[in-house]
Formats: structure tokens, C-alpha cells, sequence
């Protein structure tokens, strides 16, 4: 036996390591049967309070920041002003708030009472917790019929996919994510293709025909394909079109409808899938 | 056990305030990794194992929260949390270079170890990023590191006052 394996420290050591690597993989056989991991279940419902209460007192911290900024500009009105200039700023704030969480819910309402699917409103309580990945938390989970594989959507169009359901929160997996692909097609023309992650602002809309009618401004929706997405919500716009190298295929830059980083709300499509 | 409470708590709190992070926070595509910065601070005063024990524990709340890769984050974090114990050993943690250095070298460590074992399509892009982030925690792990050293002092002056 090597020397530094002898050392109690060393092999405790590569013995967490070992454990840590056999949870790993039973993460991975989970995931990839769309079955739930306890440890991580145990986790999220032990973190779900913590993220609800940060996630809302973060947008009062902005809130305070915003108006620490406006302060600047009233410096040179007397003191009285300067008060009530804060607290009339902190009201509109307040109000403007409302009326843009309003405003998205209404908008969001309208899209449910078109949507012939059925369709569960949740909040976004945590967002890219590492910049390797585009995945958010949502605050409803398996108990709320949430199941991997369905889309996450805002009424401006596709924010992701589900890829993990806990009992009270679930992990969506944003389009732009370099894991994800999804089956997409332009609207105008129908040519279908593979819309992929690349870690940037931008989608790849790859596996084109390289004689498809594809041009800048095109909008590109979910082809429906595999039927675990249903078909027709907005993914994104095309903004350039390039031949694949060969020459066989024909790909797009896609500059996607929705902007993952800034949703706060979401309709999960409650399909049958996972 | 009463011990490790304190420091697992800041890891929860830290995960949780890792998803809702300002946009403003985002430099250069970096941003601090907090339950990191908070598992270096705390690691660098205990003992190697205790450490680990705290590493493997931050994995398992990043990498839940994250949802993907959960044993590269376990494996990664306890790594970290065993260089980050022995560092104490080798080093005096008092000078406050110790935890600078530390921090960014680990976090260097960790990420490389993370991203040996999940490729990213860019790969220059990624060394920015993580560079970007081993100095941003660098400087966080310093603030970190003495109010939990401040925290760690008053127990001990208050166990003190106690038995006398």
C-alpha cells in the first residue's frame, strides 16, 4: 500500500470522496430515469423556505438601492423636499411594482384562458445558481402534478424545460442552457430544426435543410416533434443564417423570446410526460 | 455538533441568497460563488476532515439547488474543504493573506476539478469566468472569514466568562 495511503486523513478523505462520487451517480441513474433523488428532494425542501424568504427580500433591497440612486438627483431641495420626495419615491416604486406584477399576471392570465392545455402558475424563487448552468427554481413541485420534461413558458414565449421535480419545488432547465435541445421550427416557412443551448444570449437553430427558407426576423416556435413539447410557443427570433460547414446544413443564431435571468413568473404545461 | 451549526446554516442562507443574486453583482461574467466563499472561510479554522465533512455537505446543497452535476459539486467542494483545513495546519490563519490566497487558489482548483469533469463549450471564455471569480472570492472570503472569526472570539470569551 502506497505511504500516504497509511495516513488516516488521506483515507478518510477518499472515502467521502468515493461516497461522493457514488451519490453522484445515483443522481445521474435518477435523473436520467425521471425518478426523484432523496438526498436532493431532502435538500430542496429543507432550502424552499430560505429561497422564498431571499428571493423576496431581494426585490426589497433593489427596491432600496433604486432609491438610493434617485437620491442624488434631489440633493439640492431642502430637507422637507428631500423627505418627501423618498417616501413618494418608495410609493411609486411600491405601486409601480404592483402594476408591473400586474400587469405580467394579467398578461399571463390571458395566455391560460387561451392555452387549450392545462397550465400551473409558479415563481421563480432562484435563478442560475452557477454561471455553468441556465436552471432556476420554481416553487411548486411533484405535489403539485409538476413532472420533468414539461415546458415552463411566460406569455412571451418558451422559458424551458423541467428537468427535476421535488415534492414542493422543481429545477427547470432554461433553453439557453448548453444542455438543452429542443425541436423547433420557423413559422413562416415550417422548416424544422434543433435549437440548442450555447451559454450565451443566443440559441443555435441547427439540423436545417440546407434548401430551407430561413431569413433574419423569422420567428421561430416548438415544432412539437416527440410530442413532450406542445407545438407553436414562441422560442425565439432569427437574427443571422449561415451554412454549416460541408455545406450540407443550414444553421441560425437565435436571439430567444424570453430572457431567462429576468423571468419571475412562469406556466408550467401540465402534460402527461417523465 | 454545535460547532458545525453556525457554518452550515451560512452555507444554506448562502445557497439560497446564490439564486437571487443582483445583476450588478455579475462582473465579466463572473459572480461570487458564495456557499464557496463561505465553506473556505469556514474551513480554513477547522481541521482537515471537519473540512471535508463541511465541503462534501456544501456540494450537496450547491449541487441540489443547481439541479445538474451533483456529485462534481460534492467531490469538488470537498476537495476544497480539506485544502482549505490543512492550509490552517501549514499556515498562520491569522495573517490575512492566508485567506485571499487560499480562497482564490482553491477556487481556482475547484473549478478546474468541476470543469474537468463537465466540459463547457468555450473553454477560453470559461478560464476568464473562472479567474474573474477566484479574485472576486478572494475578496469576499476576507470579509467572510474575519466576521466569522469575530463571531468564533466573542463565543469563546463568553464560554470563558461563563466558567469563571
Amino acid at each position: 500500500m502506497p505511504h500516504y495511503l497509511r495516513n488516516a486523513k488521506v483515507l478518510a478523505l477518499v472515502g467521502l470522496l468515493a461516497v461522493g462520487i457514488i451519490v453522484g451517480v445515483a443522481h445521474n441513474k435518477a435523473r436520467d430515469h425521471g425518478a426523484s433523488f432523496l438526498p436532493e428532494d431532502a435538500v430542496r425542501v429543507v432550502m424552499k423556505p430560505f429561497q422564498v424568504l431571499v428571493s423576496r427580500t431581494s426585490g426589497l433591497f433593489e427596491g432600496l438601492a433604486r432609491s438610493l440612486r434617485s437620491r442624488s438627483a434631489v440633493q439640492s431641495e431642502n430637507e422637507r423636499l428631500r423627505t418627501e420626495v423618498r417616501q413618494l419615491n418608495a410609493e411609486v416604486m411600491r405601486l409601480r411594482e404592483q402594476a408591473a406584477e400586474a400587469g405580467r399576471l394579467r398578461a399571463m392570465l390571458g395566455l391560460k384562458e387561451q392555452s387549450s392545455e392545462a397550465l400551473l402558475a409558479a415563481r421563480m424563487i432562484s435563478r442560475d445558481p452557477s454561471e455553468w448552468f441556465a436552471t432556476g427554481t420554481i416553487d411548486r413541485g411533484r405535489s403539485s402534478g409538476i413532472r420533468p420534461g414539461q415546458a415552463a413558458i411566460t406569455q412571451r414565449g418558451l422559458v424551458g424545460q423541467i428537468f427535476e421535480a421535488s415534492p414542493t419545488t422543481s429545477q427547470v432547465q432554461g433553453i439557453t442552457d448548453h444542455e438543452s435541445g429542443i425541436g423547433a421550427m420557423v413559422q413562416r416557412s415550417r422548416a424544422v430544426g434543433i435549437c440548442k443551448g450555447q451559454d450565451s444570449d443566443l440559441l443555435h437553430l441547427t439540423y436545417l435543410a440546407k434548401d430551407a427558407d430561413i431569413t433574419p426576423g423569422d420567428i421561430i416556435i416548438t415544432s412539437g416533434q416527440g410530442g413532450v413539447l406542445p407545438k407553436g410557443i414562441p422560442v425565439g427570433r432569427v437574427v443571422k443564417v449561415q451554412m454549416e460547414s460541408g455545406g450540407f446544413m443550414k444553421s441560425a443564431e437565435v436571439r430567444p423570446s424570453v430572457r431567462f435571468d429576468q423571468v419571475e413568473e412562469v406556466f408550467v404545461v401540465l402534460r402527461g410526460v417523465g | 455538533m454545535q460547532r458545525y451549526l453556525l457554518p452550515v446554516g451560512m452555507l444554506v442562507l448562502a445557497a439560497a441568497l446564490q439564486g437571487n443574486l443582483p445583476a450588478w453583482l455579475v462582473l465579466k461574467g463572473a459572480r461570487p460563488d458564495l456557499p464557496l466563499v463561505v465553506l473556505i472561510a469556514t474551513a480554513l479554522s477547522l481541521d482537515p476532515l471537519s473540512g471535508a465533512a463541511l465541503g462534501f455537505i456544501a456540494g450537496l446543497i450547491h449541487g441540489s439547488i443547481v439541479g445538474a452535476s451533483l456529485g462534481s459539486f460534492i467531490v469538488s467542494r470537498t476537495i476544497i474543504g480539506f485544502a482549505a483545513g490543512s492550509v490552517t495546519i501549514r499556515l498562520f490563519s491569522e495573517n490575512p493573506v492566508v485567506p485571499v490566497l487560499s480562497a482564490g487558489g482553491l477556487t481556482l482548483l475547484g473549478e478546474v476539478i468541476f470543469l474537468l469533469a463537465n466540459p463547457v463549450p468555450s473553454l477560453a471564455a470559461s478560464l476568464k469566468i473562472i479567474l474573474a471569480k477566484s479574485l472576486y472570492n478572494s475578496l469576499l472570503t476576507l470579509v467572510v472569514y474575519w466576521i466569522l472569526r469575530w463571531i468564533e472570539v466573542r463565543r469563546k470569551i463568553k464560554m470563558a466568562a461563563a466558567r469563571l
